[in-house]
């Protein structure tokens, strides 16, 4: 066992040939201008940076995408590039990413990724050239870029660094789709080298943090046209999620192919089992109790999910109507209902051989470990596919959970219908069955009287109610499902909670230390429909577990519609990030012109982060410290935690590391774990629980005093905490 | 791929999921219309095609723009003849090919139609196969020329009509052939939703599942067995205390979009056939897509439709028995107007109001669950 003293902050990480200047704002965007006009940061919270890039890199996708030296140092978020950048579009700007994808990594730094890449190239203002993104997204999008955050204690004093391969492109083969067969060359087979450069984006993927430290994502998009003729560069955009699951190494400050950690492993792998059976856009990813990693859903064509043939391994391979790998007919028109596990320590995909481990998802399907070990999909994830809906859509509307163990999926109810005790005098609006696109936010796991876990509670606010295409318009519906996992079946109950102040489609909750829940971002309508014609929702809100009612609080200022991302800090405060928006109507950014009356989400994606306090920072109350704590320890044991103010802690809780793409974040929980006062006073034996209630990896411990004024909760700064995988 | 699903023949199991995903996949396309890609009130639709064409089928799908389909499995070769008379695709027995000097060619595969045109276009024919089976779809710009909106005179009236006729030449084994149809007003006037009207005795909790092709999901807490029937009267389902097993020969497993590779019969799906039971879960609840709560039409009658009131349009009904008697669960489709559908949205300087109001009927169709509750609604009479 370790023991280490607790950092105060995120550590700053200074890589000597990768630090980059800063640029940091330290007024919030829309901050009003008076002190006395200042909302009371001890209700609302209040927003105390704006980070942002302040170089624009000038490297070459497809080519091996190693940090280059060429940059450019501006305000401005894309700048053309000065040489041709080897796709054949000289000119077409280069631009700074946006956190569309982050984890939390071990050391307190930000992985981000961007989404869309290059999007901005079909900007009918600034590139004219271009005419459409259907048309020519196939070739246009490249392989999204990674950068490493570094925070600094106060925000005011951010680093940027790249991993070694900036956009995460390996050598792996990427496409499970000979599209066409064996022709004379007339067409190509979907997956043109010409076009390497957007072949193996990390957008849409979904990613984990691993036990070991590590990060994997999971799938990503191939870009190509379909169909694609010979020279030409006609074609519709299609894009096909991929088999690949990448490891990004944090010790190496690498992006590799997951079964690529040794020569020995790659020689093991004849059947290349470091990639998925299945390609998958848009999947969900949770991390088993014992470490491993579950995925489900996602699709393998987007816009037109119809295989003609079954394939066998061979990605180039003849087709054929017999094989177990990668989609066939059958699984046409619906998004991927098989579920594969990876080992961590092999690093291998296993596909589900049980026919009951099949299921009908919607895209990034929200799930979560319960804490009897299984997987319980709340009946929400992301809908409407561009042409590509699925025809058994009907069936999301179910609650289920799975077990690995049997590999089997149980229907358990319809959230809503099933268990409902919502309190009817509260004329809190109920809408039963599938939500999409919103946040589906696991509550704190308390142990009850005898130290069991037996009782998960997920929180679910806005979003659309209905499969594809839905409500379209955002609802304002706030509900909470409960799974017990205290018998052999577990059961569903649910209630409505006080409803949002305003619809909100794609809010992103975030889980505080305390129990609370805040939801930044969104817009008014389903952005994926019809993009660039919904109107953003800039004030958060706080949901207060105790009244179950929803508060707004200080306005974000920032539109952050599609792909926007929030999530908790080591230091209790919280970033909001992303926003990356399908251009208007799938066509041109700019497309629409200024309206007087509404404002439109009509806009390009945004490179900043905020730094938001929560109101919980700004009681009477001093934060406890903690001086001491271990840092690792196995499920079922005890650790010591050291803080003068072991007499006033109330709470100890774990919160697992985020890593969150598209609202999905399989793993997040808050875990409050039971504690005794030791020794001089000073000390608190914290018990770690199984393994299924706090699964294998890092995690943020935080003590928390009780404010006498306001009841609030008020958390320490974290201090890591490692639980321990098998293998360690 | 198409079998008949009473064959007595051996079916692979591959064969019976393309079937299952093929059929539910057709039954949520309208087989011979699609949006323009302008407005969005603007379909095309297709004549009967000529009698050259007997044993093809043809189509026009929308896929992120109108698509015209032909699939040919006959001995015929029929070719298509670009905007300016020369054939730029040959559909026939050797699959298909490309006239790779026809700009068509290559416009048809864009649905914007950009680009630039190789050297080859405009020279001597240039044949090469882009397809093994006899089958494309291309973005005939024909059938969009450009955003096309429908005449305000037409809108005003609200009823669907014909404004504008398109044609595609084609020469089916050198005699000149004509596919043609017309661009049609024809708006989404609103939606269809499944209820239930007779629910099941108590114990027995049932639930509609919207979605394109609508569902079931039933809870079964009377601790006796329930069995559900197909469409064609075969054991279905049994929902007992602890499990529920699946007669996996029976059409509507098939149907239900719960059948995987591991639970598809190794023989034939046939609802006479002696049922083979396969236990699909470990408790008394399950879910399931079922085609009898859907609508066959894109719209009611014209009178029901002229009312812009709601109505039932259609009876569905699920056989069942509980503990071994027997019992018809019913209910009805609604037809929901969209009471938004007004013309004078149409000057909406973005163009997207209106179909906003649409979408949202849409959603409202199929986002209401129905719960099981008790009372009949009145008879859907108003389907006449």
């Amino acid at each position: 066992m370790r023991r280490t003293i607790a950092p105060t902050a995120p550590r700053a990480r200074v890589t000597a040939a990768c630090a980059l200047a800063l640029t940091v704002g330290l007024l919030p965007a829309g901050a009003p201008a008076s002190a006395q006009d200042q909302p009371d940061p001890s209700q609302v919270g209040r927003f105390i940076a704006v980070l942002e890039e302040p170089r624009i890199w000038h490297d070459v996708p497809g080519q091996g995408s190693v940090e280059g030296t060429d940059f450019t140092t501006t305000d401005e978020r894309c700048v053309a590039d000065p040489t041709d950048d080897g796709n054949g579009q000289a000119q077409v700007p280069d631009c700074k990413p946006a956190s569309v994808s982050a984890a939390l990594l071990p050391g307190g730094d930000l992985l981000y990724f961007n989404g869309l890449e290059n999007l901005e190239y079909f900007d009918v203002d600034n590139f004219p050239e271009a005419t459409n993104v259907v048309a020519q997204g196939g070739r246009g999008a490249i392989s999204d870029q990674t950068r490493i955050l570094s925070f600094s204690e106060d925000y005011s004093d951010p680093t940027w660094s790249f991993p070694d391969n900036n956009r995460a492109e390996t050598d792996a083969e990427t496409s499970s789709l000979p599209l066409y067969g064996p022709l004379d060359g007339v067409l190509s087979d979907g997956n043109d080298d010409r076009f390497s450069y957007n072949d193996q984006a990390l957008f849409c993927a979904d990613l984990n943090n691993l036990y070991t430290g590590d990060v994997l994502a999971v799938g990503g998009t191939n870009y190509y046209t379909e169909p694609q003729i010979g020279d030409t560069g006609y074609g519709v955009v299609e894009l096909e999620g991929t088999r690949q699951s990448r490891i990004y190494d944090v010790d190496a400050n690498v992006w590799r192919h997951s079964g690529d950690r040794d020569a020995d492993m790659v020689a093991d792998d004849e059947e290349n089992t470091g990639q998925m059976a299945y390609g998958r856009w848009y999947p969900s990813v949770v991390t088993l109790a014992n470490g491993d990693q579950f995925v489900a859903s996602g699709v393998t064509k987007l816009i037109k999910p119809v295989y003609p043939y079954d394939y066998d391994d061979d990605p180039n391979g003849a087709p054929s109507v017999e094989g177990d790998n990668g989609p066939g007919l059958s699984d046409s028109g619906r998004n991927v209902t098989q579920t594969e596990v990876y080992s961590v320590a092999d690093e291998a995909w296993t596909l589900n051989e049980n026919p009951e481990s099949e299921k009908s998802l919607p895209l990034f399907p929200r799930l979560h470990l319960l804490p009897n070990g299984d997987v319980f999909y709340n009946a929400a994830g992301q809908v409407y596919n561009p042409q590509g809906q699925a025809y058994d859509q009907a069936l999301w509307n179910m609650a289920s959970v799975y077990d690995q163990d049997d590999q089997t999926w149980t229907d358990i109810g319809i959230p809503g219908v099933t268990g409902d005790q919502t309190d009817l005098t509260a004329l809190n609006p109920v809408h039963p069955g599938f939500r999409g696109s919103a946040s589906s936010i696991m509550l704190p796991l308390r142990p009850d009287a005898d130290g069991e876990y037996t009782e998960a509670s997920f929180l679910a606010a806005g979003g659309t109610t209905g499969v594809t295409p839905g409500s379209y318009f955002a609802i304002d519906s706030s509900y909470i499902t409960t799974v017990d996992t205290s018998g052999d079946t577990p059961v569903l109950t649910g209630r409505a909670t006080g409803p949002l102040n305003a619809p909100r489609w794609y809010g992103h909750g975030v889980g505080l230390p305390d129990g609370s829940v805040l939801v930044f971002s969104g817009a008014d309508r389903d952005e994926v429909v019809n993009p660039g014609t919904g109107t953003p929702v800039t004030v958060p809100e706080l949901f207060d577990p105790v009244t179950e009612t929803w508060s707004p609080i200080v306005d974000q200022g920032d539109d952050r519609t599609y792909h926007n991302l929030a999530m908790l800090l080591p230091d209790g405060r919280v970033m909001v990030g992303g926003h990356s928006p399908i251009n208007d109507s799938y066509a041109l950014f700019g497309l629409y012109p200024e309206n007087p009356v509404v404002e439109l989400s009509t806009d390009g994606r945004n490179p900043t982060i905020q730094i938001y306090e929560p109101p919980y920072l700004h009681t009477a109350t001093p934060r406890p410290v903690i001086d001491a704590a271990d840092d690792a320890a196995d499920s079922g044991s005890t650790i010591r935690v050291r803080t003068q103010q072991a007499a006033e802690v109330r709470k100890v809780v774990l919160v697992r590391n985020p890593s969150i793409t598209h609202l999905v974040d399989g793993d997040q929980r808050t875990v409050e774990l039971p504690f005794t006062q030791t020794g001089n006073g000073i000390n608190l034996d914290v018990d770690v629980p199984a393994a299924a209630v706090a699964p294998p990896g890092d995690y943020m411990l935080f003590v928390m005093v009780e404010d006498a004024e306001t009841g609030r909760m008020v958390p320490s700064v974290s201090t890591p905490f490692h639980v321990n995988g098998p293998t360690e | 791929m198409l079998v008949d699903m009473r064959s007595t023949s051996t079916a692979s199991t591959a064969v019976v999921l393309v079937t299952a995903a093929v059929m539910l996949l057709l039954a949520i396309q309208a087989p011979a219309t699609a949006h323009t890609g302008g407005d969005a009130d603007v379909v095309l639709t297709l004549d009967e095609p000529p009698a050259a064409l007997d044993g093809m089928t043809v189509e026009v799908v929308n896929r992120l723009a109108p698509q015209l389909v032909l699939a040919n499995p006959t001995d015929s070769v029929v070719e298509v003849l670009g905007i300016e008379g020369r054939p730029f695709l040959r559909i026939g027995p050797d699959g298909v090919e490309a006239n790779l000097a026809v700009a068509d060619w290559y416009t048809t595969n864009d649905p914007f139609a950009g680009g630039d045109l190789p050297d080859v276009v405009g020279g001597e024919d240039v044949w090469g196969l882009v397809a093994q089976d006899p089958a494309w779809g291309w973005f005939d710009h024909r059938l969009h020329p450009g955003p096309l909106q429908a005449p305000q005179e037409i809108v005003a009236i609200g009823e669907p009509a014909d404004f504008e006729r398109w044609a595609v030449d084609l020469v089916v084994d050198g005699r000149p052939a004509t596919l043609q149809g017309a661009f049609r007003y024809q708006p989404l006037r609103g939606g269809f939703v499944p209820s239930i009207t007779v629910p099941p005795p108590s114990g027995v909790q049932l639930a509609v599942l919207p979605g394109l092709v609508p569902g079931l999901f039933l809870d079964n807490a009377t601790g006796d067995e329930v069995l559900v029937r197909g469409e064609d009267g075969e054991p279905f389902l049994r929902v007992g205390a602890d499990a529920v097993h699946a007669n996996v020969r029976s059409p509507a497993w098939i149907a239900s979009a719960r059948a995987s590779e591991g639970t598809t019969p190794t023989d034939v799906v046939d609802a006479t056939a002696e049922p083979e039971w396969v236990q699909v879960a470990d408790v008394p609840r399950y879910g399931w897509i079922d085609p009898r709560l859907s609508y066959p039409d894109r719209e009611p009658s014209r009178a029901v439709i002229a009312t812009a009131e709601p109505a039932d349009v259609a009876e569905w009904t699920v056989p069942i028995e509980v503990a071994g008697d027997a019992i018809s669960v019913e209910g009805v489709i609604t037809w929901q107007p969209n009471p938004d559908l007004e013309p004078a949205a149409t000057d909406d300087p973005l163009g997207w109001t209106r179909w906003l109001a649409v979408l949202v009927v849409a959603g409202l169709a199929v986002g209401g669950l129905a719960f099981t509750r008790r009372g009949a609604r009145r008879s859907p009479a108003a389907d006449r």
